[in-house]
This record gives structure tokens, C-alpha cells and sequence, in this order.
């Protein structure tokens, strides 16, 4: 084929693929479990396989088509046939390709000698990390994360809590999205939207808590683009604390102080009991009320309280009251209110991490929750409190698995003897195996890794999978720098890229990533997404799923009891089709086998205890993903569920009940209405740190940059980090654009270019710095405070002061 | 050699959406679609995937384009040359 009629090829599909998304309307109504069909080889560009994976980025879940050529991933394009995207992919997407290419791929284990990081081999670094684990199991510690594969996630929970009888593993997604899990158990009794993305189809108003949907995820935010192309009315209500680029869509703008936010939702919740507008039908069917104990002790589930007492305690928040607490005047306030006192529209509210990384995240997230059940905004499609998250595996592999350090898989909880009874049976453990007490949570965790042995840090190594704490965790100075010099601390870290945590790591495991592995995501809409591995990782790169079995296989042979069920067999006794063992721990026969169905099939077992369903590993590989519950039909087919609590379309709620709340904790039925008072942020501005600090995401860059700085479009586009400055503020400094200003908070500081009226526009007295840039650490600066109930920090506001360099 | 599909989402507003057509069609790297709606079929055949990635940034600060994604990337000629 000469250059001229291969480009011409190329072109044609190229067009034949945009053609078909722009005439695809995204709203998949029609489109429920669309089969994924693989897309016809096409013939004539040389021999190129495609196959289907989920985008590697956010947690939106599209799917796309991956080219693959010569052992390289050459093209991508979105599936059509996925329900989430429909052929459509955000400029991420579009470089999801590029980031198995960066020139610095780590591609063999290094083990620090003398300071200096020395090629070594995997045996030699099985071996090193077994001898870290028998030094003291109750000490070894495992921090995961939202990127982690859904099996990868699984293999590393069996082997601490069912290996080491050791519950300090959590994973990075503890400071992302931990404050909308305990707010749906607080609510529901029972983690995970009831609704999906089709509420976005539907929704007559979309409402964003400090959410930024145009630029973190895009394609949910082009379902609304695209409807309003067609004419539909579809109001856009932004509630933020910065102006971004979802506000230029809105068609209000509400800008709210830092945890004005509180005092907004109870403002709404005022006014509809104080005019009577609550959708008393529905509150006196589905709902109870619920209070902390008091506001110094707050806890998951609180206690009961009557109606009565509840709209007394919302009495003090008047719009006029909750203008002056949170600065949006009292006529948007009534708005709002206005809003969810129209039983004819229907609302969906979205949020991220504005309200999860929050010092009351448990508690903005229940009052939200709160309105829609008190207005009766719930269970309809449209209408639905949904919370969306940032990595592509957050709600499949932390959530669901239960890689939390006090939960186990499917829902349940080491405190809770029932719970452990059942995960024992199913791993086939000796009674008493699972440590009762929850492990540590991320920031406990790193405090007890960087605190000396003798005052008391008793955790003396972490084995960090495919997360960059080094850059993302808060408050960097007290929960990672210190690490540095200490000889009783080791760090191994499982990457893809040297990052800023390789930098301080005593052992450095090559990663294998994205295609170049089996893999399983659960995305935000409960949809879990299969795909198989298409090229070669680099180098001696291997699968974090091989690792930790690996290690475990280790302790197995210098009889480590732990890793032996109660039968003595090895805890991940991999059997083929034919019942066959398989030495999977062998990296020369890791893919004899599909390891990745044979922890899903075990896993499987645990889905049902809470209605969280999921369907054999083969009606993934068919779908481009399923929404659970899935459930197993007459005809012997796999239906999954959009709407939960909804008779309409959930097999499990009981008949003639409409909505069926059957996870609550008040055991009725009920879901829970909370009260939670507005109270003041722990650090607020003032003379000596006066501006609020802001930190978040740019559309460019995802996370901590780790794959998308390897991307020479991306990189160039968004080189380096800067610190979004009001003109207001920028005047008083004295600074212009691209003078370098010195952040500096209680914790520390960082020196970084100033960009006035950037991107998003700042409000005067208040700055934002993304997070992106490992050269330029703004977590050097941040506040690790967290909410009380969730451990989740808050990055979304601290106090700082800016001066010119 | 990059090559793109993407979709561009037009203003509702006739004179914006009017006037973003006219400089899309004037652009020689551009190959336009059959239009479904609001929403435009395009392909961008650029050098390379630098430019590529410009000409998507440039589209989408179009007038009267309100939003610009992507439906297929096809970049074989430069994976692997990817740089830290």
C-alpha cells in the first residue's frame, strides 16, 4: 500500500468515526449494555488488531478502541459502542496511547546500595521485600490506589488482611473520595450512587458542588453540551469557590466561600420546610433524621432525631444568614430553593472533590444527599445526588474490593466478627485469621512510616503500587519528606516512571501499565470494565498483581504461615480450566492462565452479600462494562441496574414499595436525613497567612503528571505549575505574569510563576495552584486536616501568603 | 504523519455558528463532514502529533464552536518517540 492511499485509509476511517459520534446522540437511554462488539479488523492499514480497554485516566470510564501494530499501540479511537462515550474521547483520552512511551519508562528493579539506586534482579528484590515483611508482618504496610486493577486491588487486600492478619493497607483514593463513602453509608447505609450518568440525559437542572466537569471530565460535561445543541433547555447551576471553565456554561454563577458550601444546603433545606415545599409524600415513606451526637463528637451513623427537632435546628439558616456565611446572596439562595421546590423538574447534583476533599467531606456530602431526599428529587432518572470520582478504579477497586484499611471485600468490615466470618470462609481461613482492629488510614499511616521506631512509628515499610504519594499526599514535610536519612524506614514502590516517591524509595519495582496488562476497572457509574493486555511492558516490567503474588509465593516457601489457607495450600493456588495449579508466581507462566478471572471468579462470592452483583469474568469480556447490581436472569442472561432503590428497574428492592431503601442502617427501609451545622474551616486566613489557597487539576494534566508530563503535546501545552492570582491581589504584591512568587504556609513553601486571571479566575483574597508539577511541590504547602469521619484531607483550602522572589 | 476524527459542537446561535463554518472551512489541514445538528464531522491531517494537539486547542477557541472532542487518533509514525 503506497504512503498516499494508506494516509487516504486512513483518513476515510478517521472520518467514518467522527461522522458516527457526531450523529450519535450521548444519551443512552436506548443503549443500555450495548454489546461490545470488537471492531472489524480493518483491512487494508497493514495489519493492525484492535481491541477494547477502558481510558486509563479519569473516573468517567469511556472506552476505547486501541490499534495495535508491531507490539505498539499506534491509534486509538472512543468505542461507539460503549453507553458511556459513544465514540467520543476528552484531549486526555486522546493521548491515553502516548503515555506507554515516555523515554524514561523504569524497566528494571533497583534496590538502593550506598545511597545510589543499583539494578538488581526480581528475584533478588522477591526476596528483599519477603525479608521486609518477615522483619515484622504487624509492621509492613501496603499503600494502594484508585489506579490499581480491580484484581491487582484484591490480590494485595487477600494477601494483608487474609495473609498478614494486618489491616494497614488503604489506598491513595482515601484522598479523593473517602468523604462520599462514608456520607452513602451514613445516608443509605450502603456505598455508591444510586443513579448514573443517563441522570445527566434527563436532569432539567444540573447543579455543581465546587465540581469543574468541563475540564475533569469532559465527557460526562458533553453530554449536556450536546443536548443543549439539540435545543434542549438544560439549566446549569455552578456553585464554586473559583470561576472555571464549566462556569462559562452556567447560567448562574454562585460563588461561595470556603465552606459556605454547609450553610448553602441547610439555606435550601430551610426554605423548604419554612414554605412547606418539602415533598412531604415522600419524606414520611423514605426517610428518617439524624444528628451527630454533639459537635465535638461526630460519628459514621450519629443518632436519631425528629422531624421537629430538625427544622428547629435549620431555623438559624436564613438566606439572609446563609449570605453572610457564605457570600452568595440571599436571592440565589431562594433560587436554589425554588429549584428543588419544583416537584415538575428534575435535578441532579455532581460533585468531586471540591466536596469530598473537605474538613466536614462527610457532612457537606449528607447535606446534599439531604436536600434531594427532603425535596424528593431522588430515584427518578434526573433526578439524583451524584458523586463522581477522579481515578478510573476508585469505586471498583477501594470501594468495591474494600482495599480500605477497616473494610473488607464487598462491603463488609473487620470490626464486625459476622463479616470476618464470611471473608474466612470464602478465602478457606483458619477461624480468627483477620485482625479485628481497622488498620491504619493514609495519613496515620505515613505519620507512623515517618515517625523513628522509638516514638512510636511502628510502621517500618510501605509497598506503594501505582500511586505517587511523594507528590500527592498533604502536608508533604510531616507525611513524606522525613523519610529521607531515617535507616529503620524502606520504601518500595511499584512504578512506571522515576517520580517524586521513587525519589526517596529504597527498593523501585518496574510497572507494567495499562494494555500492557489484563485489567478490571469499576468507573463512577458502578460499571465494571474489562480488558485484556495487547503489548509487552518494557524491559523486566511485570504486572503489580504478579508482584504481590510473587511476594506472597516467597513467604509461602520460607513457610510463613499466613500464607496458607486452612488446608495448607498457598492463598493463591491459580488452577487452570482443567483444576491444573499454575505457577503463576512464575513470571514465565503468569499468563498461562488468566490470573485476573480467577481473582474475579473468587471475588465474585463477595459481591452478593451486599447487593453489589457482579456477573462472571466472560460477560465482561462481551460488554463494554456493567453496572451493578448485575443480576442473573430467568433465561439465563445477566441484566445490570442504572437505578438503585427504584422499583422501576432494581430486582432487589420489594415490590409495591417504589423506592426501597434496603441497606438502611435504621433497618425500614429508610434512607437518612441529616442535620449538620455550618462551622468555620480549622485554618482560615488572617494578618500573617492571609490569602486562602485553593489546589486542584487542569484539563492538560492528570494527577500528579506521572504519565501525561511523558506526553511532549501535553507537557508543552501545560509545562509547568503556577499559582492562579486575582488582579486584585496580583496590584497589591506588586507581581505581573510570569513573576515568581513564594507560597508559603505553616508547613511550608514552594516558588512558582504567577499567571493573573488565568484559566479560571480566582476571587480576590483566595489563590489556586494545580498539582501536577513534581519540580514545584504546592503539597509542601497544604493542610493534611481531615474530616473526622472519612480521614479524607482537605486540599481545597488552607491559609498561605504570597511574596514576590 | 497525525491524523485525527474529531467533533466539533457548533453554537446554537445562527451568526456564531456561521461564522465559525466559514473559518473552519477556510483551514486546509481540515477535511469537514456531513454536519448531524449542531455537531461537525471534522478530520485534521497535520505533520505530526504537535501539531495535531495545537490544531484541537485552536478549534475549540473558535467562535462559535462551543466544544471540541475526539473520535479517533491514529499517530503510528511517532509512537515511541514520546520523550520524557
Amino acid at each position: 500500500m503506497t504512503d498516499f492511499s494508506r494516509r487516504s485509509f486512513i483518513k476515510a476511517t478517521a472520518m467514518a468515526a467522527a461522522t458516527a459520534a457526531a450523529a450519535t446522540h450521548l444519551s443512552e437511554s436506548e443503549a443500555v449494555a450495548a454489546p461490545a462488539t470488537r471492531p472489524a479488523p480493518a483491512g487494508g492499514d497493514g495489519g493492525v488488531a484492535w481491541n477494547k480497554a477502558p481510558c486509563r485516566f479519569c473516573g468517567t470510564g469511556c472506552h476505547v478502541d486501541v490499534a495495535v501494530k508491531g507490539g505498539k499501540v499506534v491509534g486509538v479511537r472512543g468505542s461507539r459502542n460503549a453507553a458511556v462515550n459513544k465514540g467520543l474521547l476528552c484531549v486526555k483520552g486522546y493521548h491515553v496511547g502516548s503515555i506507554l512511551y515516555g523515554r524514561d519508562r523504569l524497566t528494571t528493579p533497583l534496590l538502593r546500595v550506598n545511597g545510589k539506586l543499583t539494578p538488581i534482579s526480581w528475584d533478588k528484590a522477591i526476596d528483599v521485600m519477603a525479608d521486609r515483611v518477615e522483619l515484622d508482618p504487624k509492621g509492613f504496610a501496603f499503600y494502594g490506589s484508585g489506579q490499581w486493577t480491580i484484581p491487582e486491588g484484591y490480590a494485595a487486600q487477600k494477601f494483608m488482611k487474609g495473609g498478614l492478619s494486618n489491616n494497614h493497607i488503604d489506598p491513595n483514593a482515601r484522598l479523593c473520595m473517602a468523604s462520599a463513602v462514608t456520607a452513602f453509608l451514613g445516608v443509605y447505609g450502603v456505598d455508591e450512587p444510586a443513579g448514573c450518568y443517563q441522570d445527566l440525559d434527563e436532569a432539567d437542572t444540573i447543579i455543581l458542588w465546587g465540581n469543574n466537569p468541563a475540564e475533569m471530565h469532559p465527557i460526562l460535561f458533553s453530554r449536556i453540551i450536546d443536548r443543549r445543541s439539540r435545543g434542549e433547555k438544560v439549566e446549569l447551576i455552578d456553585l464554586t469557590t473559583r470561576r472555571t471553565r464549566s462556569s462559562d456554561h452556567a447560567d448562574h454563577v454562585m460563588i461561595f466561600k470556603p465552606h459556605g458550601d454547609l450553610a448553602i444546603a441547610n439555606g435550601i433545606a430551610h426554605l423548604l420546610l419554612k414554605e412547606g415545599t418539602y415533598d412531604k409524600e415522600f419524606v414520611a415513606k423514605h426517610c428518617n433524621f439524624r444528628e451527630n451526637p454533639s459537635l465535638k463528637k461526630k460519628s459514621l451513623f450519629g443518632k436519631p432525631m425528629t422531624f421537629e427537632a430538625y427544622k428547629k435546628e435549620l431555623e438559624a439558616y436564613t438566606p439572609e444568614k446563609v449570605e453572610e456565611l457564605s457570600g452568595v446572596p440571599a436571592a440565589q439562595i431562594r433560587l436554589l430553593a425554588k429549584r428543588f421546590a419544583d416537584p415538575k423538574i428534575k435535578i441532579t447534583s455532581l460533585w468531586c472533590m471540591g466536596m469530598n476533599q473537605h474538613t466536614r467531606g462527610t457532612a457537606i456530602n449528607t447535606l446534599v444527599h439531604g436536600i434531594h431526599l427532603l425535596s424528593g428529587h431522588f430515584g427518578k432518572p434526573g433526578d439524583a445526588p451524584t458523586s463522581l470520582t477522579g481515578q478510573p478504579s476508585a469505586c471498583g477497586t477501594a470501594r468495591e474490593v474494600g482495599t480500605l484499611a477497616h473494610a473488607l471485600p464487598g462491603g463488609r468490615i473487620v470490626k464486625l466478627k459476622p463479616h470476618r466470618d464470611q471473608c474466612e470462609k470464602l478465602w478457606n481461613l483458619p477461624s480468627g485469621r483477620i485482625n479485628p482492629k481497622p488498620g491504619y488510614h493514609t495519613v496515620k499511616m505515613w505519620e507512623q512510616f515517618t515517625k523513628e521506631k522509638a516514638k512510636g512509628g511502628d510502621v517500618h515499610t510501605i509497598y506503594v503500587q501505582v500511586t505517587n504519594p511523594g507528590q500527592s499526599l498533604p502536608n508533604l514535610n510531616h507525611l513524606f519528606n522525613d523519610k529521607e536519612g531515617m535507616k529503620d524506614k524502606f520504601l518500595i514502590v511499584s512504578e512506571v516512571y522515576p517520580t517524586a516517591t521513587t525519589r526517596l524509595a529504597d527498593l523501585v519495582l518496574p510497572a507494567a501499565l495499562w494494555v500492557e496488562k489484563n485489567g478490571v476497572f469499576g468507573n463512577s457509574e458502578r460499571r465494571t470494565q474489562q480488558w485484556f493486555k495487547m503489548v509487552e511492558p518494557p524491559g523486566q516490567a511485570r504486572d503489580d498483581c504478579w508482584q504481590t503474588i510473587a511476594m506472597a509465593k516467597r513467604l509461602y516457601d520460607r513457610g510463613f504461615a499466613g500464607m496458607r489457607d486452612k488446608d495448607g495450600k498457598f492463598l493463591f493456588d491459580v488452577k487452570d480450566d482443567k483444576g491444573k495449579s499454575v505457577p503463576v508466581w512464575d513470571w514465565n507462566h503468569y499468563y498461562d492462565v488468566n490470573v485476573d478471572k480467577w481473582l474475579h471468579e473468587e471475588y465474585r462470592g463477595f459481591t452478593t452479600m451486599k447487593h453489589k452483583d457482579i456477573a462472571p469474568y466472560d460477560e465482561y469480556v462481551k460488554a463494554h462494562g456493567l453496572r451493578w447490581p448485575v443480576v442473573k436472569q430467568k433465561d439465563g442472561s445477566w441484566r445490570e441496574t442504572r437505578f438503585r432503590f427504584s422499583e422501576f428497574d432494581d430486582s432487589y428492592v420489594k415490590k409495591g414499595s417504589g423506592i426501597d431503601f434496603y441497606h438502611s442502617k435504621t433497618k425500614d427501609g429508610k434512607a437518612q436525613i441529616w442535620f449538620q451545622p455550618y462551622e468555620p474551616p480549622p485554618e482560615m486566613p488572617d494578618k500573617d497567612y492571609p490569602l486562602w489557597l485553593c489546589t486542584g487539576r487542569v484539563l492538560e494534566h492528570w494527577h500528579t503528571g506521572t504519565m501525561t508530563m511523558r506526553v511532549p503535546e501535553l507537557r508543552r501545552a501545560m509545562p509547568h505549575s503556577y499559582v492562579e492570582l486575582n488582579p486584585v491581589d496580583a496590584r497589591k504584591l506588586g507581581v505581573n505574569n510570569g513573576d515568581k512568587v513564594k507560597i508559603e504556609s505553616r508547613r511550608g513553601s514552594v516558588v512558582m510563576p504567577v499567571w493573573i486571571d488565568g484559566r479560571s479566575k480566582t476571587v480576590a483574597g483566595s489563590v489556586f495552584v494545580p498539582f501536577f508539577d513534581e519540580r514545584l511541590l504546592i503539597n509542601n504547602v497544604t493542610l493534611h486536616l481531615f474530616c473526622p469521619i472519612s480521614k479524607e484531607p482537605d486540599y481545597k483550602k488552607c491559609a498561605v501568603r504570597l511574596s514576590k522572589v | 504523519m497525525a491524523i485525527s476524527g474529531l467533533v466539533l459542537t457548533l453554537s446554537n446561535d445562527d451568526t456564531d455558528r456561521a461564522a465559525a463554518l466559514a473559518v473552519l472551512s477556510n483551514m486546509t489541514c481540515l477535511e469537514l463532514g456531513e454536519r448531524a445538528g449542531n455537531r461537525l464531522p471534522v478530520v485534521a491531517d497535520t505533520p505530526d502529533r504537535r501539531a495535531d494537539r495545537d490544531l484541537f486547542e485552536r478549534l475549540g477557541r473558535i467562535t462559535g464552536v462551543t466544544f471540541a472532542e475526539v473520535a479517533y487518533v491514529w499517530f503510528d509514525t511517532d509512537a515511541g518517540a514520546a520523550a520524557a
